[in-house]
């Protein structure tokens, strides 16, 4: 059975369409990276495959439920945080929120503890768990917010930029985090970093508006230019350590 | 000192203290980390037509209070969610609306009506020995219900796209939530009024917010923050012959600069 069935979607808003004809399909612990521009509509994707926006027309599939139905089969990493950084909470508090699907009132009993501390330390943020969450790094919290996704305990990883509040220097780690949990479970990841993209995934989606899937990670020239609609610098490929062609300074 | 509680009212004075600090303490910390102050502060002054209905026929007001700010709680939840409207703006028309109707009630009605004042600003010498019961009532259910949505509130107010994520029903939450803040600010009109509820809801929190660890601590901080504010407020307005509400409000202000210019 197929992880993700998006057919035929279409979402308007204010009568300007966002995504239109948007088809494809993900297996089982693939690992899909979606490039695009900026209004490209991937946010948008992200939240119709979470369910966080609903679309005018087509239907999605989660291991062939609705995706309504499929709630805790997901694990839902957000782009930005959403929340204050002064609300009093613990890190290990935010990932039993992970915890709590619908229908229960608890969520806090041993087993939900015990998943909640696996998830910590898979995430390698277990010493961090009693700190608020307001005191950590960006890509600290990072971290934290795909523990409290895979508290989840979800077939599927959706993570909407990732990279986006991570520095450089924790950013390779964060890839192996992901490698690691693509041997469970399925990600799908939204990421400006063709390179880092490329590097890392199993197959690309370009998205402007149409959906173009690509059944390997090779991105060539033309398929960057038709998503991007300008002329785009081919990015060096299996250099692990330098993305893009070192830039000339010019100091005067 | 002992011989103020020789006044039933002071004593009823004091009851009302507690139970306004125990409703404000558990809900401004909602209010605070959720930032609704302005949404409180548009529902507290729809209560005011209200009591102007109370008023004009013949009811006691507390109970057009309660009617009001429900209302408003359900307005602002319907149209401001369901229907996308601004929120913003919602409040400005209720908050507006309300007061206007409350006057326009009052201008109908036959007589004086010399405890008016008192709904504005408060007045702890007319909390009668009803009003300490529909408080006590009101608490009760305040209590029980965040008890048993205490997951889901925390869940909502930290996170809303995540608990929607989760399938949780946050449009309901937030409703519950609102439903609750009406029910609070009826709490607090007597003791400091529809203008000054505000305050009572947001400054202990505001303070809490500073030291707590967790949303529970926040409000057991907050609790016993609106207890003292709240005391001192009365010794000082009984002492002074100030008025309870504005000495209540300047107390916790004079609390909060404390706390302020404090290192955490």
């Amino acid at each position: 059975m197929k992880a993700i069935e998006v057919n035929n979607v279409y979402f308007k808003y204010e009568e300007v369409n966002i995504l239109e004809e948007i088809n494809f399909s993900v297996d089982d612990r693939d690992f899909v990276g979606i490039i695009g521009p900026n209004g490209g509509g991937k946010t948008t994707l992200i939240k119709i495959l979470v369910g966080l926006l609903k679309p005018q027309q087509g239907e999605v599939k989660i291991f062939g439920q609705s995706v309504s139905k499929a709630k805790n089969l997901i694990g839902y990493v957000p782009q930005i945080f959403n929340f204050d950084p002064n609300y009093p909470i613990s890190v290990e508090e935010v990932v039993l929120l992970g915890r709590l699907t619908a229908g229960r009132k608890s969520f806090r009993n041993k087993t939900d503890l015990k998943i909640v501390h696996d998830c910590l330390e898979k995430v390698g943020m277990i010493d961090y768990k009693h700190e608020l969450i307001g005191n950590l790094s960006g890509g600290q919290k990072q971290r934290v917010l795909i523990a409290r996704a895979i508290a989840v305990q979800p077939k599927i990883l959706i993570l909407d930029e990732p990279t986006a509040s991570i520095d450089s220097r924790a950013g390779k780690n964060f890839y192996d985090l992901l490698d690691e949990l693509n041997k469970e479970m399925t990600i799908i990841m939204i990421s400006h970093d063709i390179g880092v993209v490329s590097q890392y995934v199993k197959k690309i989606a370009c998205l402007n508006k149409n959906l173009v899937f690509h059944d390997s990670k090779e991105i060539s020239k033309e398929m960057l230019e038709q998503t991007y609609q300008c002329p785009v610098d081919l990015i060096a490929h299996g250099l692990p350590h330098r993305v893009l062609d070192e830039h000339e300074h010019h100091h005067d | 000192m002992i011989d103020i509680f020789s006044y039933d009212f002071m004593l009823n004075a004091f009851l009302a203290g507690i139970m306004a600090s125990l409703a404000a303490g558990i809900i401004g910390t909602y209010v605070v980390v959720k930032r609704i102050v302005f949404i409180t502060g548009g529902i507290s002054h729809t209560t005011y037509g209200g009591i102007g209905l109370g008023y004009l026929l013949g009811f006691n007001p507390i109970f057009g209070a309660i009617g009001a700010s429900v209302l408003a709680a359900f307005v602002v939840s319907k149209l401001g969610r369901v229907k996308r409207q601004s929120e913003d703006m919602l409040i400005g028309i209720i908050w507006a609306f309300g007061m206007a109707l409350g006057i326009f009630f009052i201008n109908l009605s036959e007589g004086y009506t010399p405890d008016l004042m008192s709904y504005l600003f408060g007045n702890i010498l007319l909390v009668s020995q009803t009003d300490i019961i529909i408080m006590l009532v009101l608490n009760l259910v305040i209590l029980l219900t965040v008890y048993l949505n205490f997951a889901k509130f925390k869940a909502v107010t930290f996170d809303e796209e995540f608990a929607r994520s989760m399938g949780i029903n946050v449009d309901r939450i937030y409703l519950i939530l609102l439903l609750l803040i009406a029910v609070t600010i009826v709490i607090l009109i007597k003791l400091v009024g529809i203008v000054l509820v505000i305050a009572m809801l947001s400054i202990p929190p505001a303070i809490a917010i500073k030291y707590a660890k967790s949303i529970k601590q926040m409000m057991i901080f907050s609790v016993l923050l609106g207890l003292l504010f709240n005391f001192v407020g009365l010794f000082s307005s009984y002492y002074l012959n100030l008025t309870s509400g504005a000495s209540i409000i300047f107390i916790s202000v004079i609390g909060y600069l404390i706390s302020y210019f404090q290192k955490r």
